[in-house]
């Protein structure tokens, strides 16, 4: 990866919890990204924003409150009216609002995919990992846009 | 003597004003004023305001004891550019108004053809384009410098104060169109960061340079006259060394077109639980409201004096109407208090939009405050001026409405301030004077201000 790839980290909605997108910051920092650090308690619409004012390459978003599918109801409408298909977006934290869904990963996954999301991440993840999976996805992201 | 003496000038769309400050004795010697003859020649009106001005002991010197500044021929008229409203574009709007500016009007994404020919109809002095943080959106600032740079009927100048990384190839367009084009400083280079200064700097050259001239003022002009009085404000608030400021302050200023509110103070949030949305406000906040001027284009304040009617104010809606058709200044007590009562009504409202506003969300997690804009709440300190104010019979009465108002908590009005009155009109000269002697400025201001 030769260019500084942008992303945007926070918290969606109302939820305060802020050390795991910190974290995720600081690693993304280490490995060569630049960070837009949004925090916690970042309404939906502000990732949207930001990522047009700034022509983010990917969205990392953070939910712990199990608040998340809520939040992001008419996420991908609104990221494709402000023009952002082309945005990576990714998923973690602790999505599930019920034991059943907590226990049922992969159901839960599909449900973010269909809200939007490219990859989506249960609590316990390996941040190195994920940093891999972005740049690989970043990475053929740029291979199609250059082919087409 | 004359070098004790210091003329400050202000070329009004009306009025040519003129204020003398004795330096030595620092304090007021006489304000005058005539027709201003800006369409014809500028110089005339001054002459004659000096005239007016003259009584034995007044030597006015030669002309390089003057300091001007200008709202004439329509003030500093600009147009804002930027790219997501919430963002880019307001960060535009808020600068532009903070350099004393009329925002005409503010436009985002990329401008259409039809945007294109309205900005060509309202003929700004200025295009202030704007839009990507440093390093981010490039599309539409380009697209947008390439839509401007093509047009031939578009006069204004052009400044780009968006993405840095646009620059090169902007320049390039302008070059290819024979145009001329400004640079300064992104002012929103990054998310959250609202950063005025360099682009408030570069619209002020540029006023001084060649609008002024423009509008036919051959004297050297300063500054705008709002960018006088928001001078005036901040060195109030800051003092000088061996002067202590007032603090966070608030400005309200009347007038027969607008009504122009200042703050001056830090957004801070109200409450260590409160959390701040929105973009950041500047430190030094100018609202304009071209709806609220008392004079003329009434009918908004018609409209606020109707729904606020109990059983006495029917006689301040027909008072409200007869002006709105005349423009006549009150000349009975009568009509002095109704004038006032009208003031009122404006400054209410006008403080209302520029004012911090809280908003209370009730999540499963408890009561989340969101703050957006100034917590004002703390300000002990509210000053009056224009015409409406300082003449009017009972001056605090209109300014009581910035007071906090439990009916509406939301609102961050000063809870407990002060009141003071520009009492010889003469603000916008304290905020050119202190381009030359903020420390005499301070203490004349000082002194000229009364409070009620």
């Amino acid at each position: 990866m030769n260019k500084k790839w942008k992303v945007i980290t926070g918290t969606v909605g109302m939820d305060a919890h802020v050390i795991g997108t910190k974290i995720l910051s600081r690693v993304l920092k280490e490995n060569g990204f630049k960070v837009i650090e949004l925090g916690c308690l970042t309404p939906v619409d502000d990732f949207i924003k930001t990522a047009q004012e700034t022509a983010a390459d990917a969205i990392l978003m953070s939910s712990l409150y199990g608040m998340a599918e809520f939040d992001l109801e008419d996420f991908k409408k609104k990221l494709m009216e402000a023009g952002l298909s082309n945005v990576i977006l990714y998923i973690g934290g602790n999505l599930a609002s019920s034991r059943e869904e907590f226990a049922n990963f992969e159901q839960l996954k599909k449900k973010f995919e269909v809200l939007g999301f490219h990859r989506v991440y249960p609590p316990s993840v390996d941040l190195v990992q994920v940093i891999k999976e972005l740049e690989g996805d970043l990475e053929a992201r740029d291979r199609s846009c250059l082919n087409r | 003597m004359s070098q004790h003496q210091k003329v400050l000038v202000d070329f009004g769309s009306t009025f040519t004003k003129v204020v003398i400050f004795d330096l030595s004795r620092e304090s007021l010697v006489v304000r005058s004023q005539a027709i201003s003859t800006v369409g014809v020649d500028a110089t005339v009106g001054l002459k004659r305001a000096i005239q007016n001005a003259l009584t034995p002991g007044i030597n006015v010197g030669s002309s390089n004891n003057y300091l001007a500044s200008s709202s004439a021929a329509g003030g500093l008229r600009m147009i804002c550019s930027g790219f997501v409203p919430e963002m880019s574009s307001e960060a535009a709007r808020r600068v532009a108004l903070g350099a004393g500016a009329k925002v005409v009007e503010t436009f985002s994404h990329k401008l259409t053809r039809s945007e294109i020919k309205r900005i060509q109809q309202l003929g700004p002095d200025i295009i202030l384009l704007c839009g990507g943080t440093d390093g981010g959106n490039s599309e539409v600032l380009i697209h947008n410098a390439k839509t401007i740079a093509a047009d031939a009927r578009l006069l204004g100048r052009v400044l780009v104060a968006g993405n840095k990384e646009t620059h090169d190839e902007i320049e390039k367009i302008f070059m290819l169109a024979k145009k001329s084009v400004l640079f300064c400083e992104n002012v929103l280079p990054e998310i959250g960061n609202l950063n005025p200064d360099p682009c408030n700097t570069q619209i002020r050259e540029l006023f001084i340079r060649h609008i002024v001239k423009a509008k036919g003022i051959k004297e050297d002009v300063l500054m705008p006259t709002p960018l006088a009085v928001l001078n005036a404000a901040k060195l109030l608030a800051e003092g000088v060394p061996g002067a202590r400021g007032l603090g966070d302050l608030v400005v309200i200023d009347v007038g027969g077109s607008t009504t122009d509110v200042v703050s001056i103070g830090k957004q801070r949030p109200a409450h260590s639980h409160t959390v701040l949305r929105g973009l950041p406000e500047p430190y030094a906040k100018r609202t304009v409201e071209g709806d609220l001027g008392v004079r003329f284009g009434l009918e908004k304040i018609v409209e606020l004096a109707e729904r606020d009617k109990d059983s006495g104010d029917n006689e301040l809606i027909r008072y409200s109407r007869a002006v709105w058709q005349t423009a006549q200044l009150p000349s009975s007590d009568m009509e002095k208090r109704l004038d006032s009562q009208l003031a009122r009504v404006a400054v209410e409202e006008a403080f209302e939009r520029h004012v911090g506003k809280v908003e209370i969300q009730y999540t499963h997690i408890g009561e989340m405050a969101y703050q957006y804009g100034k917590d004002l709440t703390e300000v002990e300190h509210v000053i009056g001026t224009g015409g409406p104010i300082v003449f009017s019979p009972d001056p605090r009465k209109i300014l009581e409405g910035v007071v906090y108002n439990r009916d509406s908590p939301h609102l961050l009005k000063p809870k407990h301030p002060r009141f003071w009155v520009d009492q010889h009109y003469v603000l916008y000269a304290i905020g050119l004077l202190a381009e030359e002697f903020p420390e005499k400025a301070f203490r004349i201001m000082e002194k000229t201000l009364k409070e009620i």
